[in-house]
């Protein structure tokens, strides 16, 4: 039913659910949960790069949020809240990756800048068009596993959860002159990796 | 535009967020230079390729998963009385200390002794006023004033200047009205302050509104314009005072005060202020307690306190401790205005 009423866009605000999940309604947090898991799964696999550790990234996101809901004051919006909170799980596991000794983001064959540009499938006769958009999607991973971490975070965060400057401002705690500044540096540095890897033309 | 500044605000472009002079200027380098306009198209494509391919969706177990994490865990808002409390959670604890904690000071100010005395208690006030009414009805004489008993004794100045008024533009209250129940030596309303006949006496709004409903009883008196009319000789207005709200002359009071250290000097000062009044030297500079040292030769300060205020203020005085009256005739004072009460200090090593 929920899921009908989310689909429809129809459904009770965050502040009423964490109203109502502050009275002691689980099943409000269970809404929720529905209502972002999209945002937070997709923020952690773009920046981690990794489907399986984003989803247990995303998991440790909502047991934190569903430790502190009770004390979410509502002084900033309940999705910019969440945001902040996810961006620090996928922090706290890049430094966990690196304790471990792992790269932070190991790029594949083929994608170093010194290497030749690939190219996609070509659309010919037989192209799958759900191909054409996973190699889209692994491009697209594998230009921002390669920009810097604050590059990466503030490209996600304006074109991909389409959040405003003043947005961004508030939840990374930089002013709007920087946001414009490092999102101008972030996108010419993700266009630049992108046309070594790929023409615009195969990949729009 | 040079390309250099065209190139670094194509971000901003692309958002919209240039105003609009930039953004033609922009425009017009993305059509005319081609190296800007390669680099808009490829900035461009990056930014929709992300907003195109950039959303994922989760996986469809996600959401079971979640829920199976959190199904553990203790109820994150606590039982009743938690969830009774939750909205008290929103004051910080700190706030609450700082209210306590001022709660707390000022509960102590209050409890301190020769502090929290009424502002109008039993005993008469022990003043003299520096001359006597003129009218012999105003005051009463030495003997009935006497009849009861008053502790501190006043010596008589002669020609004090006239004190400021209690409160800066606010004349001090009319005779009889100020005092209310602090002064119950009050004379009888004095026939001479009735004005001259046939004169206009002014009063204020109160009586001019209750001698409005009256007017139809007394007999109509000739109307005499303001511009004829003689200043009203107060017949209580303090001699060598301009100032005819000053009804009666300050009378200077005579205590004792022995502090050990400054530090009594400033309870006098706090005493001072709590009862309305100031602590001046007596050529009225502000007096300052702790630049009073004992090298100084300033031995005698006053207190300038409202008439209201004199009687318990001198309770209050002497429960200070090193404070002794000087005996002196004992005369009433009345009306409103200052009193200058003078302090002798007197150093004790």
């Amino acid at each position: 039913m929920f899921g009908l009423l989310l689909a429809l866009g129809i459904g009770p605000s965050d502040e009423e659910l964490v109203q109502r999940f502050k009275a002691g309604d689980r099943e409000a947090f269970s809404v929720l949960a529905r209502r972002h898991q999209n945002r937070v799964f997709g923020l952690c696999l773009r920046m981690l790069g990794n489907s399986h550790e984003a989803e247990e990234v995303a998991q440790d996101v909502f047991l934190s949020l569903y430790r502190a809901l009770g004390r979410f004051r509502g002084d900033a919006k309940l999705s910019t809240w969440i945001y902040r909170v996810t961006l620090n799980h996928c922090k706290n596991h890049e430094l966990y990756r690196r304790r471990r000794g792992h790269g932070r983001h190991e790029p594949l064959e083929g994608t170093r800048d010194d290497g030749p540009p690939r190219q996609l499938a070509a659309g010919g006769p037989g192209t799958d068009a759900s191909l054409r958009r996973s190699e889209a999607q692994e491009l697209l991973q594998e230009a921002l596993a390669q920009l810097e971490e604050d590059h990466r975070r503030i490209v996600l965060l304006r074109d991909v959860e389409d959040l405003s400057y003043e947005e961004i401002g508030d939840l990374l705690d930089i002013p709007r002159g920087t946001v414009k500044s490092r999102l101008h540096r972030a996108r010419a540095e993700l266009a630049r990796r992108l046309t070594r890897q790929v023409s615009r033309a195969d990949v729009l | 535009m040079h390309s250099f500044f065209a190139i670094n605000r194509l971000s901003a472009y692309i958002d919209g967020e240039l105003p609009d002079h930039e953004a033609a200027a922009v425009e017009q380098a993305i059509a005319e230079d081609p190296s800007v306009r390669d680099e808009y198209t490829r900035m461009l494509s990056a930014v929709e390729l992300l907003r195109n391919h950039g959303p994922v969706e989760a996986p469809p177990h996600l959401h079971a998963a979640i829920l199976a994490k959190v199904a553990d865990e203790p109820d994150p808002v606590g039982g009743f009385w938690a969830r009774l409390l939750a909205p008290f959670r929103l004051v910080p604890m700190e706030a609450v200390g700082v209210v306590f904690a001022v709660v707390a000071v000022v509960v102590l100010i209050n409890k301190q002794p020769g502090l929290d005395a009424p502002l109008d208690p039993a005993p008469r006030l022990p003043v003299v006023a520096d001359e006597a009414p003129k009218s012999p009805e105003a005051a009463p004489d030495a003997a009935t004033a006497g009849e009861a008993p008053r502790p501190p004794q006043v010596l008589v100045h002669e020609g004090q200047p006239a004190p400021p008024a209690p409160e800066a533009g606010l004349p001090p209250k009319p005779l009889g009205k100020s005092r209310g129940a602090a002064l119950p030596d009050d004379p009888p309303p004095s026939k001479e302050k009735a004005a001259p006949e046939g004169r206009y006496e002014p009063q204020d709004k109160k009586s001019s509104a209750s001698s409005a409903s009256r007017k139809s009883q007394v007999p109509e008196e000739p109307y005499v314009p303001a511009w004829d009319q003689e200043p009203v000789q107060q017949q209580s207005q303090a001699p060598g005072s301009d100032d005819p709200n000053v009804l009666y002359s300050p009378a200077p009071v005579y205590y004792k005060l022995a502090p050990r250290d400054a530090h009594g000097l400033k309870e006098l000062q706090k005493l001072a202020a709590r009862y309305g009044g100031t602590l001046k030297t007596l050529d009225g500079r502000a007096f300052v307690p702790r630049t009073l040292s004992v090298d100084d030769d300033l031995d005698e300060i006053r207190a300038d306190i409202p008439v209201q205020n004199l009687e318990a203020f001198l309770q209050a005085l002497l429960q200070l401790g090193h404070v002794t009256p000087i005996e002196s005739p004992e005369r009433p004072l009345y009306g409103g205005g200052i009193v200058q009460v003078r302090i002798q200090v007197l150093y004790e090593p």
